[in-house]
């Protein structure tokens, strides 16, 4: 609702008392004949009061861009780790072959941690930071997101070891997968848990671990073949 | 059409993707965060207390209610007790000198965070006006100019003055609706 269409812009100053004493006076004498008026005074009454909560010019603090990412991490790995487990196979009598069988299936069927099959493979390049190392990452979708299998050597350990692995998405913004330590003899290997799904992204970069919103310069990067 | 809070928290349980929460997290996370860091004075616990609202919100959204608050109520109870936790763990260690006049209270905890939730939402809700709203607001109220003088003092035009600060008040009073928000 709005006040009437000769008075519809005084109500704002009226209610913060904002008009000339003379412009006051008029306003309250209106409202006495103009319900339309009257009722958006009220509806505006509380503004001032909730206004006197707060300070003029107060500043909004900005949050960390990779808080959105560290969050949205979390969430894959507490569903990733909540998935139900699978139930023991019943000891059975099966002849040998058929064991042999039903083992290569299952290893075929799905990665460790009841991960679905690989759905992207990259091989990793050593960037001018990177000091000659490679590696490859493995992608298998697992719930709300997924899950990157990392192997890497002759990654630099001398200024440091810790690492962080990132997927980058189609549109250019860089999803964390997570952090992971370096052996001291350059290898490494780990699982790791982004929250993006399959087509989402095509490149994979390994940089050293961020310093607080400053992402970590870049070790290594690969493209994925789906 | 974007879909309500409730409707992405009933949502949540059965989220794959991320994106419920992802929605959720960029509609409350700035707000969360400036009321936490305003209430904590300090960025990183404040970004401690954001995440672990989000991490309650994703393992307890089967339990939200709606017909008991709204989303935005319950987040900000969350970010409430996550702050009394940072409070008491900050109180447990040995306080500095200049800490000493810190709350001691649960009581005085209570009534200066019910404060800091107040004046940190009425902060943002008036960082989405548009900076010209924002300008006469705060020219008017917290100056206590007239419109007379604002024209003066900015050279615009009398009439605009007066039109621009009936808009911007409905519209700090929408927002302060769509927030639930009462003195």
């Amino acid at each position: 609702m709005s006040g009437c269409r000769s008075h519809a812009d005084l109500i704002g100053p009226y209610v913060l008392e904002a008009l000339e004493p003379d412009e006051m006076q008029a306003m309250r004498r209106h409202m006495k004949s103009c319900a339309r008026c009257a009722a958006e005074v009220h509806s505006l009454a509380a503004v001032p009061a909730l206004l006197d909560r707060a300070e003029a010019d107060e500043p909004v603090a900005p949050l960390s861009p990779g808080l959105e990412d560290e969050v949205l991490d979390r969430f894959v790995r507490e569903r990733a780790a909540a998935r139900p487990r699978r139930r023991r196979w019943r000891r059975i009598a099966i002849p040998a072959t058929a064991v042999a069988a039903l083992i290569a299936g299952v290893l075929i069927a799905v990665l460790p941690d009841g991960a679905a099959p690989a759905y992207a493979r990259a091989e990793l390049w050593s960037m001018p930071a990177g000091g000659g190392a490679a590696g490859t990452a493995v992608a298998a979708e697992v719930t709300g997101g997924t899950r990157v299998k990392l192997r890497a050597d002759h990654l630099p350990v001398a200024r440091g070891k810790d690492y962080e692995l990132w997927c980058v998405r189609t549109d250019g913004h860089w999803v964390n997968g997570g952090s992971f330590h370096a052996r001291s003899d350059g290898t490494a290997a780990a699982e790791l848990t982004a929250a993006v799904q399959p087509g989402d992204y095509h490149v994979v970069v390994i940089t050293r671990r961020s310093s607080g919103s400053v992402r970590g310069a870049e070790v290594m990067r690969g493209k994925l073949t789906y | 059409m974007a879909s309500s809070d409730a409707t992405l928290v009933e949502k949540l349980p059965f989220d794959r993707s991320g994106d419920e929460l992802r929605e959720l997290y960029r509609r409350y996370a700035p707000e969360l965060f400036g009321f936490a860091t305003s209430a904590l004075g300090d960025r990183e616990l404040a970004e401690e207390v954001v995440q672990d609202v989000f991490a309650q919100l994703w393992r307890h959204a089967e339990d939200y209610d709606q017909r008991r608050a709204s989303v935005r109520t319950w987040l900000y109870a969350i970010a409430r007790n996550r702050i009394i936790d940072a409070h008491r763990r900050a109180a447990a260690r040995p306080k500095r000198a200049e800490e000493e006049d810190a709350l001691d209270t649960a009581a005085e905890m209570d009534d200066a965070l019910d404060h800091a939730v107040l004046r940190w939402q009425v902060t943002s809700a008036l960082a989405r006006l548009s900076p010209t709203h924002r300008e006469v607001i705060r020219l008017a109220h917290y100056g206590g100019l007239t419109m007379r003088e604002i024209s003066e003092r900015t050279g615009v035009p009398l009439g605009t003055v007066k039109s621009r600060t009936s808009y911007a008040l409905r519209h700090l009073r929408l927002i302060f609706d769509e927030m639930e928000l009462e003195p």
